[in-house]
């Protein structure tokens, strides 16, 4: 009997395994392919040696099989509800992640990982250095996309939940290293807003409305830092906003699934006034054949498709609704939800430069992530020139930016999980991008 | 690589079985389908380092070769003590040197640290490659003339990083004479993924449970605790997974490993524990280094306590070059000596109250190798005591206990002959109980190929071996 129960458990084993294995292949086997063969030449140190190069491309193929894997999700899935399924649990631990199911309905990620004392002090350097080099002024705008609400979290969990002391910290030791910042979190407050009109319930980014509360938080303080900066246009009482109700599905639907989840609305804002914008988006590091390959290239550009497969630049001009906005990402899947609605004002990988005419003359840079995405594009209403860069997808140094771009100011758009020290990368974006 | 992975799972594995499958009629083919693969998993984790063992390779086919066709007994002996200090040599170089450079520059000095990297499983493959020679020379075993066939023995992908450290003897046949047959195929799948499921499933959770409690600056008395116990929980599911999966693996291409873990909780004293604990290093320290020593028929109980001195102090050692090692070694030492001079061992073992000592004794000195230094794990002491300052519990601690709960308790569970109990308890037909078994396999599949899947926590706590 042993034997015919084994023979049954291997036939299952082997015909799952080897299914997954084919399907994969046959739907990711070119970026497989690509990622393994293409040159590693330009992104490694100078002094690296073959086996650097193997390495390379052997991390390309591992993260390949972590994350282009077909049913991946619904494995997920499957894990997440085993958990779900356990008495006395509120907490699912998946993808390296630790979330809760808040009681208001959203999902909560509890962060790990101590502050990054090593990036603190590159940030600090950096504004020295760029003070030094143009006289630019350095401004670490946070992101909060962590609670700020009593009550929320279930259970006892609040004894895991160190996200709002590890903003303290962070904004403390930059405040003590000279470094000036705003915190959104008291632009939440100054706004009035509530915790639903922060943070998305469906996705781990903040919504667009905290986004533009941020951002105008942050031309003030370029205007109090003697930089030209209009913040009163970024006054939200001075914008549309245009809601497209339970449309977003962003990032814990795709770790638990769509049915545990409650898509959010995707609040569009821009002026309700006249603007006039030229948006470019360049990919510096992106060859033509890259891009053909490449999904973070094909995502978040506004363009046909032919030349989707061809693309390095890109330029769009006209009212800031026509200019920036990315109304792509709102199209819903079969399931009639956008998992990319975030995205509209830019995807985070992209580097843009927009001249906003009508603004005060200002020349602004800004290091951002996803988070920090938005809150650049709002920028672009307040200053004259704003160029945007995420670091990851540059091998060009900060310093190297500065140098290029000549700014008035610089900004870090950061959420806290760049300053964490897990794999974030600060400086350049050598590690992360192989 | 680790078995645990995606890129295992989905692509090296069936590449590999559908490598070997298709060579199969011809071994010489299938063995270099085996050796080439081997160096590929290696290189997965460690590219550079595949030049380091393949050196240490040709070094033992070499010696192995002389041994085999000197006449001369002291010709032999001359060749065996030359590949133990060159096997020895690349393990200090590699392992060791850092760290005898650290403790000499503690006294004063001011050598420079040669920062040389750890290769990963450089324990592993050098004893199996001081197997291969020994063995040659104790005449268990024929000099392999393949170069590729001790490539295979010591790089061969399932034991290679964790093991276990499977002797020359116990598969000089099977290098070139083995036969994959269909049970033994099918059952290595099966004992694959009860390997799966207790390293992605259990020691996975475990070992968050644990990161978390040892993260704290404080941790209360029963946080301490419940870490110290976790972690023995996880380095057991972690390394008994490994070699569940090592041995099933093996299976699966035709070899037959020794079992590694036999139920080691289920020990009523230490000496027991290490009867069913990391069987394969302990019977190699025992045979190669132990008996070598004279073993237990000396003369002197002074002898006898310098014979396990040795033993477990290399022990301490070969887990790692730090001294959190050596005392986790020199701890086992002191409580096996005492077990062994007073006859409390033997006692212990025929009253149910072992179980508690055995476990207790374990626990607590398992603690050492979790700390990043002596001066943690003294704090970690301190806390297990209650004098941390955090208390006898907190919140956190209740949370996480609730949280854990279910790890814990099968945990707990699976690590006893729980199944033959219920079996033999419920008097349940063997057709009916195998069919049960079966069906919780495919479970703890599913679940154990959707957890590593899902690229969650899956730390590799061997990267000190």
């Amino acid at each position: 009997m042993r034997k015919t129960v084994n023979a049954c458990i291997a036939v299952i084993f082997i015909v799952c395994i080897c299914t997954v294995t084919v399907l994969t292949l046959s739907e990711y086997g070119r970026k497989y392919a690509y990622g393994f063969f293409k040159s590693y030449k330009d992104r490694l140190d100078d002094d690296s040696d073959i086996f650097d190069n193997v390495e390379a491309r052997i991390y390309k193929l591992n993260y390949n099989a972590e994350n282009r894997l077909w049913g991946r999700d619904a494995l997920r899935h499957l894990t997440v509800r085993f958990q779900m399924a356990l008495p006395g649990k509120d907490i699912v631990s998946i993808g390296g992640a630790s979330m809760v199911h808040l009681t208001s309905g959203g999902y909560y990620n509890l962060m790990d990982g101590p502050l990054a004392q090593s990036k603190i002090d590159d940030i600090t350097e950096f504004a020295e250095k760029a003070a030094d080099m143009s006289g630019a002024k350095t401004l670490f705008v946070y992101c909060h996309c962590a609670l700020f609400e009593d009550g929320l979290l279930p259970g006892d969990t609040r004894y895991l939940d160190n996200n709002g002391a590890f903003a303290d910290e962070m904004l403390a030791s930059l405040s003590a290293n000279g470094v000036q910042t705003t915190d959104s979190r008291a632009s939440y407050v100054r706004a009035g807003l509530t915790m639903d009109e922060a943070a998305n319930k469906s996705d781990v980014h903040w919504t667009h409305i905290a986004a533009l509360e941020t951002a105008y938080d942050a031309a003030r303080a370029l205007s109090d830092m003697g930089i030209n900066a209009d913040y009163a246009a970024l006054e939200r009482s001075r914008f549309t906003d245009e809601v497209h109700p339970s449309l977003l599905m962003g990032e814990y639907a795709r770790r638990v699934g769509n049915a545990l989840v409650i898509p959010d609305d995707v609040h569009v804002l821009y002026p309700s006034y006249d603007t006039c914008v030229v948006y470019e988006e360049l990919n510096y590091d992106y060859s033509y054949a890259e891009a053909a390959f490449d999904e973070a290239v094909l995502n978040y550009q506004n363009a046909e498709t032919d030349e989707k497969l061809a693309y390095q630049y890109l330029r769009r001009d006209g009212t800031f609704r026509e200019a920036v906005i990315n109304y792509d990402n709102l199209a819903p899947d079969e399931g009639g939800y956008s998992s990319t609605a975030y995205y509209i004002y830019g995807h985070y990988l992209a580097q843009t430069h927009t001249h906003n005419e009508s603004a005060p003359e200002s020349t602004v840079l800004v290091f951002k992530d996803s988070y920090g995405t938005p809150v650049s594009a709002f920028l672009a209403l307040s200053c004259r020139d704003v160029y945007a860069v995420d670091l990851r997808s540059t091998h060009k140094t900060m310093l190297e930016w500065v140098e290029e771009i000549r700014p008035d100011a610089v900004i870090f758009a950061y959420s806290q999980q760049m300053l964490r020290d897990i794999e974030y990368v600060i400086d350049d974006g050598t590690g992360n991008d192989l | 690589m680790v078995f645990s992975s995606s890129a295992f799972l989905f692509f090296f594995l069936p590449i590999t079985l559908l490598l070997y499958y298709a060579c199969k009629k011809n071994r010489t083919l299938s063995n270099a389908v085996l050796t080439v693969m081997s160096l590929m998993f290696y290189a997965w984790g460690e590219p550079r380092f595949v030049l380091v063992m393949l050196g240490s390779i040709v070094l033992n086919w070499l010696i192995a070769l002389s041994i085999g066709k000197s006449r001369s007994p002291s010709r032999k002996k001359l060749y065996l003590a030359l590949g133990i200090t060159l096997n020895v040599l690349i393990l200090g170089v590699f392992k060791y040197a850092g760290f005898v450079i650290r403790n000499i520059n503690a006294l004063g000095a001011h050598i420079a640290d040669p920062g040389i990297a750890l290769p990963i499983g450089i324990s592993f493959f050098t004893f199996q490659a001081m197997s291969y020679i020994i063995d040659v020379y104790r005449g268990k075993g024929c000099a392999q003339k393949s170069l590729m066939n001790v490539c295979l023995y010591i790089s061969f992908f399932p034991q290679l990083i964790a093991g276990p450290i499977v002797r020359y003897e116990t598969v000089a046949l099977e290098l070139t004479g083995r036969r994959e047959t269909l049970d033994d195929f099918t059952e290595g799948v099966r004992r694959f993924i009860i390997g799966l499921a207790k390293k992605a499933v259990l020691a996975n959770t475990l070992a968050e449970l644990v990161d978390k409690i040892y993260a704290l600056e404080n941790a209360s008395a029963l946080a301490a605790w419940i870490a110290a116990c976790a972690y023995l929980m996880q380095v057991y599911y972690d390394f008994s997974g490994y070699s569940d999966m090592a041995i099933g693996l093996g299976r699966m291409f035709g070899f037959h490993f020794p079992e590694n873990f036999v139920l080691p909780f289920i020990s009523k004293s230490v000496t027991e524990f290490w009867r069913r604990w990391h069987i394969s290093m302990c019977t190699w320290f025992r045979d190669y280094v132990f008996f070598p020593l004279g073993g237990s028929r000396v003369r002197t109980k002074a002898r006898l306590i310098f014979n396990m001195l040795v033993v477990w102090a290399l022990t301490g050692l070969w887990h790692g070059a730090d001294w959190t090692y050596v005392c986790w070694g020199l701890a086992f030492f002191a409580v096996l000596v005492f077990e062994k001079l007073t006859g409390f061992g033997k006692w212990a073992e025929k009253h149910a109250f072992g179980h508690f000592y055995a476990m207790l004794a374990v626990v607590v000195i398992t603690v050492l190798i979790r700390s990043s230094d002596i001066t943690f794990a003294f704090r970690f002491y301190v806390s297990m005591l209650g004098l941390g300052g955090a208390g006898l519990s907190d919140g956190l601690t209740l949370l996480l206990l609730k949280e854990y709960a279910w790890c814990l308790a099968l945990g707990v569970v699976c690590s006893l002959p729980a199944g033959e109990f219920l079996k033999r308890r419920l008097k349940i037909p063997d057709a009916a109980w195998q069919l049960a078994c079966g069906i919780a396999v495919v479970a703890c599949g599913v679940l154990a190929v959707s957890y590593a899947a899902s690229g969650g926590y899956n730390p590799f706590i061997y990267y000190n071996f």
